[in-house]
């Protein structure tokens, strides 16, 4: 009893402390998290924490001086590349160190240990498709590629030298909330980072959906309603440029062009769908449309708008590169930029780089299958699960081949460890070696077409549009990458993995893949859409982006002459729905002769619009929710013929438009839900704008601007990384766009980085920025501080120094890292 | 004095030590100089919830963005009822709450322990 009197304070003040410096399910450390010596307080910046500073960097050869200007961006000034991307990689991980750590967590699938058992599903699938295991392989195989290993050697050293730096109360504050810390960087970690890129831009599939519509419809509905070419299309390559090689032999097309397909659904793969909103547009307008008489280039990629941004904005120099753009944090080099000469942007090039396999398993153990008519051996990989509050769990990955088997929904539930069913999954992602980064250290120091070309034969995924500019008036765009030999159609549907004719027949030579330099027409763009019209020689894919940004783009940039560097910001802001110009007026035309529609407010709005997708126009909304690429009147078409979720898909936008306009008493437009009428086009349009005014009517009331604004209805998010953390992102954003729009800003994605560059003789100019700022930390005022000039379309001009010495008011304060005495 | 002192010591401990290792000072303090365990509570709650009060508000005055209001929504992610409520108020209420108890504990722990030895002895 006494020693519970005397000690009951003591144990209480112990069980508080441990109470408090651990986490709890989803609950922070609050003693950590909140005292203001080591919580988040600690991450609040003021303005007098940007001043000179002095660090002494282990590693290091020679001081390197890093000028940050007012914007936040580090301009960076080394006397050799191994000191200039070691002080990348601290630069980056001062600002973005948690977010370049996350991202590898996503890639490698280790998620699940800092998070815990939530996105344990979202681990599973990020391994079985074998990100992880390719980019420890990558690294292996860059052992003989100084160049590469330099970068990202230095590049790692730089990032744990600012790792090692760092102590609780300078911990970046997700560390603190989700209460973990940093591990060692190292060039794995980097691969990682062009794993999720790929990941990203290629690491989505329609195989097993349209091979469901082969399996209940058959050929020549697959022909009509997905066709391998749009009826209205503008090509990367202008129609018409000649082929400037004699194509190798493309492998015939085999008797069987996919697995057999038994059953309805037949397949379903726990892989997602390719991301109509992940894309991007770039274009360059030559000197002969120029007011400058030098051409004026612009990128912008459509990401995921995130939280810290994904890009980061930077200027390397160092003896033989001065380049500014934007860089992945994690990775060395720019990604997308400028330097005195040259100037290039990309966007995604999307064809068929991902094929499915049935595989025929010799027996239940699954340890054979049949490949060209021989039991091979199934390679086993066990992966071990880390689980935040959880034992470890152990998965078997299955490898043939072809690649990875990853797992069919239909014969294992998502929580279920059995083993997988036989999918085998091909993916240009474990194919290649590696020389991206190579890629970029040549493209960062290119000086003229030649440099370009020579840089991009290292470049082989994801398969990028580079479209080029250089001060010597030349312009160019290629569309990249390693991309697989195939037969027409190979891929469309999942392949046989028994029969050799099915496997990928080799690459594409690189001077073959689709290119242009200064076509006559003095301007190049691309918007993901085709690359090339029917007329190339080899297979790329059946379906790419709806044209509609690609029509409207290569419109205004021929109808350009003197043009000016905003004349170019000006087509990045542009808001022209096409497809309304398309269709609009024979819909309207539709429902115009029924007197109830006639009669209601909704009529005259979308009647009177003109056709622009601005913030404020409340004729977008209507437009979008009815007849948009994501409207209801898609659904009132393809719904009862091709459900999605019975692991169909709907024909192209291009297809149902043209469906409208030309086959107006097609059967499709039947409902086969009804079974005493017979519904055509008149009846689906008219049926489809009812329902979606009264969706909107539901959803925002009787129609008011405030609330039927495109902006409000559109609802642009920019959310942080961690979906929880709803109060570190910006909600309603207010901008204009949409997914089939030049602006392609939707409710989750959209321009990522805007860049324009006016080449010159002299010293090149540049405008650009991104939807948030350059540190990661919500602390700090440079976290989103770009978002609202982003949000109106402004472009803030770009700092390109020329040297160490070159003076500007715009400059801010200097870091100066010194090598440590060793 | 007593409460002067965890301010000074427990400032310096806080400033180079863990988040918590203001407590061994309120437990050392309080066991040196404190008289009656209610007394010691409360006079080591007040110390840590003035130097943290004091330290937080410190920060705060030149800080250029409002991190209180991102972290106040993430802990209250959910609790519709405290939406209206500055975030800096939810915030510096979890604060002072923990200040509160680490410190009053810890200091009137230090009483209760020398008591304990003291009667030991007798």
């Amino acid at each position: 009893m006494k020693f519970i009197r005397h000690f009951w304070g003591l144990a209480l003040a112990i069980i508080l402390i441990v109470f408090l410096d651990n986490s709890w399910s989803s609950l922070p450390p609050l003693g950590k998290l909140f005292s203001p010596f080591t919580g988040f307080l600690q991450n609040a910046t003021s303005k007098y924490d940007e001043q000179d500073e002095t660090f002494d960097i282990p590693g290091l050869l020679e001081p390197v001086a890093i000028k940050y200007d007012d914007n936040g961006v580090p301009h960076i000034f080394a006397k050799n590349d191994h000191d200039l991307y070691l002080a990348q990689g601290y630069v980056v991980a001062r600002d973005r160190l948690w977010q370049m750590e996350f991202y590898t967590l996503v890639a490698s699938g280790r998620l699940s240990e800092v998070v815990g058992e939530a996105t344990l599903e979202f681990d599973r699938y990020n391994r079985r498709i074998g990100m992880a295991r390719t980019a420890a392989r990558l690294q292996d195989s860059l052992a003989h590629d100084s160049i590469s290993m330099l970068m990202l050697n230095a590049y790692a050293d730089g990032v744990n030298a600012y790792i090692n730096s760092l102590d609780q109360r300078s911990l970046p504050v997700e560390y603190k909330i989700l209460n973990y810390a940093p591990e060692p960087w190292s060039p794995y970690k980097s691969l990682l980072m062009l794993m999720n890129l790929r990941n990203t831009l290629n690491g989505g599939s329609h195989d097993y959906r349209l091979s469901n519509v082969l399996a209940q419809y058959g050929d020549s509905v697959i022909q009509d309603l997905f066709p391998s070419y749009p009826t209205m299309e503008s090509p990367i390559i202008p129609e018409g440029t000649p082929w400037n090689f004699t194509p190798i032999g493309v492998p015939s097309v085999p008797d069987t062009i996919s697995a057999p397909l038994q059953g309805a659904p037949f397949a379903r793969f726990g892989v997602p769908e390719a991301k109509p909103q992940v894309g991007s547009n770039n274009w360059v307008v030559g000197g002969r449309r120029s007011a400058t008489g030098l051409p004026i280039l612009a990128n912008d990629p459509h990401l995921q708008l995130t939280l810290p941004s994904i890009w980061y904005q930077v200027q390397l120099t160092a003896p033989d590169v001065n380049v500014y753009g934007v860089t992945m944090p994690g990775a060395p080099a720019v990604v997308i930029g400028f330097n005195k000469d040259v100037a290039w942007g990309v966007t995604n090039v999307g064809s068929d780089v991902m094929d499915f396999y049935k595989i025929t398993f010799q027996n239940e153990t699954k340890r054979h299958y049949l490949h060209d008519g021989v039991w091979k051996d199934i390679e086993l990989h066990v992966d071990t699960f880390g689980i935040r509050g959880r034992r470890a769990l152990v998965d078997t990955v299955y490898y043939t081949h072809h690649g990875p088997i990853v797992y069919d929904e239909s014969s294992e539930s998502p929580f279920n460890k059995s083993v997988p069913a036989g999918y085998a999954m091909r993916w240009i992602t474990h194919e290649t070696q590696g020389s991206e980064i190579r890629a970029f250290h040549l493209l960062n120091r290119a000086r003229n077409y030649d440099d370009y070309r020579a840089a991009l034969a290292h470049f082989r995924a994801p398969a990028q549009n580079f479209i080029f500019a250089s001060n010597t008036n030349d312009i160019a765009i290629t569309s990249n990458g390693q991309l697989p030999l195939k037969w027409k159609g190979q891929g469309r549907f999942v392949l046989d993995g028994s029969l050799a004719s099915h496997d990928w027949q080799g690459w594409i030579p690189f001077e073959h893949n689709p290119t242009v330099k200064n076509p006559r027409q003095g301007f190049l763009s691309s918007a993901n859409q085709f690359p090339t019209d029917p007329s190339y020689p080899y297979y790329l894919d059946w379906r790419f982006a709806h044209p509609s940004r690609a029509i409207r783009i290569n419109e205004r940039l021929a109808s350009m002459t003197r043009a000016t560097a905003d004349s170019l910001r000006s087509l990045l802001n542009d808001n022209f729905n096409v497809d309304a110009r398309r269709i609009l007026p024979l819909l309207l035309e539709s429902i115009r002769s029924v007197d109830s529609i006639r009669n209601m407010p909704e009529y005259d709005v979308i009647a009177q619009w003109n056709y622009q997708n601005e913030a404020h126009e409340i004729g977008a909304s209507i437009f979008e929710e009815w007849a948009g690429a994501k409207g209801m009147l898609h659904q009132a078409i393809w719904a009862d013929d091709f459900p999605t979720d019975s692991y169909l898909m709907y024909p192209t936008t291009d297809r149902t438009l043209a469906l409208i306009e030309n086959e107006p008493d097609s059967p499709w437009f039947d409902d086969r839900h009804t079974f005493n009428r017979t519904e055509t086009a008149d009846d689906v349009i008219r049926a489809s704008f009812v329902q979606a005014v009264e969706r909107l009517r539901h959803r925002y009331g009787p129609l008011e601007p405030a609330s039927w604004n495109w902006a409000n209805v559109k609802a642009t998010r920019i959310a942080h990384l961690v979906p929880a953390f709803t109060s570190f992102g910006r909600l309603h954003v207010t901008n204009g766009g949409g997914e089939s729009i030049v602006n392609a800003t939707t409710a989750t994605h959209g321009p990522s980085w805007r860049m324009v560059v006016q080449l010159d003789k002299g010293w090149p100019k540049a405008y650009g920025l991104y939807p948030g700022g350059q540190s990661g930390n919500p602390g700090s005022l440079r976290y989103d501080n770009m978002i609202d000039a982003w949000a109106k379309g402004e472009l803030n001009e770009l700092l390109f120094l020329k040297d160490e010495h070159d003076l500007s008011s715009s400059l801010n304060y200097i870091i100066t890292l010194n090598p440590t005495g060793n | 004095m007593v409460f002067f002192l965890v301010v000074v010591f427990g400032g310096i401990a806080s400033f180079f030590g863990p988040w918590w290792s203001v407590a061994p000072i309120c437990f050392l303090l309080h066991f040196w100089l404190s008289a009656s365990s209610r007394s010691a509570f409360w006079s080591s709650a007040v110390a840590v919830v003035f130097l943290w009060f004091c330290y937080a508000f410190y920060i705060d005055l030149f800080a250029s963005a409002d991190l209180n209001e991102r972290i106040a929504g993430i802990v209250t992610a959910g609790a519709s009822a405290l939406e209206g409520i500055p975030g800096i108020v939810i915030t510096y209420f979890i604060m002072i709450l923990i200040a509160l108890v680490v410190g009053g504990f810890s200091g009137m722990a230090g009483v209760q322990v020398r008591k304990f030895i003291r009667t030991g002895r007798n």
